[in-house]
């Protein structure tokens, strides 16, 4: 009995330490066969369901971005599962010094919002947890090829949007934004 | 399959989901034979809702660490419920439903008259269900939720026997110079840390499943404190890692497929109670 409670113990130590230690680096969502093109996509959750894309590719502008040609996405959230992508870009808001400068690709629910005194408008790409209950979302903003209501979906449309995560101040608060982003429509084209 | 997993473990979050989770579901299930055997089984909503209430409270007064106040307000609500021991069992449903519904109307009451965020329906849903809770996680909770869980555990491996003294019949306990009150007192404070951080992986509405699930699908099979305990513990932490693990997959909430899995091992155990009664082993 004595052994069997040190035992347990020592289990319980185990798991209490085997969460020590920041990781700094934030890992990539990048899904290997996906970028490099292959057919074999192991996906419980279909991406093509959110996107309506057959593949995902990360379609950042190069210019924007590395001078590459095309830049894969650092962190997917389209090949993520709903739950995993909630609590992705929660982190994004908690946490957003380890997203700074990565390339974000992530699909949702077009959403935009007119701000009358400064008469500025903000675009977000809208994700919802899995009882849909809780929301929450990433604004973006495009590059220079788009211009605004014509080349953008429809408000509540499923998107699909690539940029480089970033924060910026406003007033006492501090907001997450994806820059240089480019979008693609529900067909799966990239627009513009 | 198996890939995905990989992928999604190496983000640092789902690391926490399981390791918290492990632990959290070890602790309840502990717990959950005695509550079960002193028939508290519905303590644990109750405790949840009080929890709900003093977190509202918090997030009003917007303190920084809501831990404590949810903590000792949770504790001393325990202590109040369980602290006459048998006593306590004949007012034992009618404290339990007060103090419950109360505290639920209470905090959402507050949260409606003093929102802290502009998604007070969604706020409200993820802490009574769990839908990802477990999933956002920072490393200083899970370093606090390991000091707890190592603490319930070390408490009950320490006290185990004075423990099932006082489960099965107190008086004799006493009787025979145990200290029940002090007994009772510390179950009572050990299941309010509990009820807290259980919260964060199933959610309120369903801590009540994670508590007495276990332990009830053990009983199914085995008949000595024990084997029930063990049982119970393995049986808890199975569920809880195949419930994370099914949830981040499929996109189910966390909280729910965990004590959906409870229910598919209950049903599972209740089988196999019934072929181990009919083999007349």
């Amino acid at each position: 009995m004595k052994r069997c409670r040190y035992i347990l113990v020592l289990i319980v130590i185990i798991c209490v330490t085997a969460g020590c230690g920041k990781d700094k680096e934030v890992p990539a969502d990048v899904n290997p066969a996906a970028i490099s093109g292959t057919e074999e996509v192991p996906a419980d959750v279909d991406p093509a369901a959110i996107s309506g894309t057959e593949e995902v590719p990360a379609d950042v502008d190069p210019a924007a971005i590395s001078g590459t040609e095309e830049v894969p996405a650092d962190v997917d959230l389209t090949v993520l599962s709903s739950t995993m992508v909630y609590a992705e870009v929660y982190h994004m808001m908690v946490s957003p010094e380890d997203y700074i400068g990565r390339t974000v690709k992530m699909a949702g629910v077009f959403s935009s919002y007119h701000d009358y005194n400064t008469g500025k408008d903000y675009f977000a790409c809208i994700i919802s947890d899995a009882t849909a209950c809780c929301s929450q979302g990433i604004e973006f903003e495009l590059t220079d090829d788009y211009i605004y209501p014509d080349d953008y979906p429809e408000e509540g449309g499923e998107i699909c949007v690539a940029g480089v995560f970033d924060t910026y101040e406003d007033g006492d608060y501090t907001y997450c934004i994806l820059r240089e982003a480019r979008i693609e429509t529900e067909k799966g084209s990239e627009s513009t | 399959m198996p890939d995905k997993l990989l992928m999604y473990f190496q983000h640092p979050f789902v690391r926490y989901a399981f390791i918290v989770g492990v632990l959290i579901a070890l602790c309840s299930s502990l717990l959950g034979v005695v509550l079960v055997l002193k028939r508290f089984s519905y303590i644990g909503d109750g405790l949840s809702h009080v929890a709900f209430g003093a977190m509202a409270v918090a997030a009003v007064m917007k303190l920084t660490n809501e831990m404590l106040l949810i903590l000792p307000v949770t504790v001393i609500s325990a202590i109040l419920l369980l602290r006459t021991g048998q006593n306590a069992k004949i007012r034992g449903d009618a404290a339990i439903a007060m103090i419950s519904v109360g505290a639920l109307a209470f905090g959402y009451l507050l949260m409606n008259i003093f929102p802290t965020s502009s998604n007070l329906t969604g706020d409200v849903c993820s802490t009574l269900f769990g839908s990802a809770s477990i999933l956002t996680l920072t490393q200083k909770e899970v370093v606090l939720c390991a000091i707890l869980s190592v603490a319930v555990v070390l408490v009950f491996i320490l006290f185990y026997n004075r423990i099932v003294a006082v489960t099965f019949d107190e008086t004799f306990a006493k009787a025979t110079g145990v200290n029940t009150q002090a007994c009772n007192l510390l179950i009572a404070a050990v299941i309010a840390v509990i009820i807290v951080l259980a919260m964060n992986l199933v959610g309120s509405l369903l801590i009540s499943a994670l508590v007495i699930f276990p332990a009830l699908s053990a009983m199914r099979i085995f008949s000595s404190f024990k084997s029930v305990t063990i049982c119970s513990a393995f049986l808890s932490v199975i569920c809880a890692v195949s419930g994370i693990v099914i949830s981040i997959l499929a996109g189910t909430p966390a909280g729910s497929t965990i004590v959906a899995a409870d229910v598919a091992a209950f049903g599972l155990c209740s089988l196999a109670g019934l072929i181990k009664r009919g083999t007349g082993r």
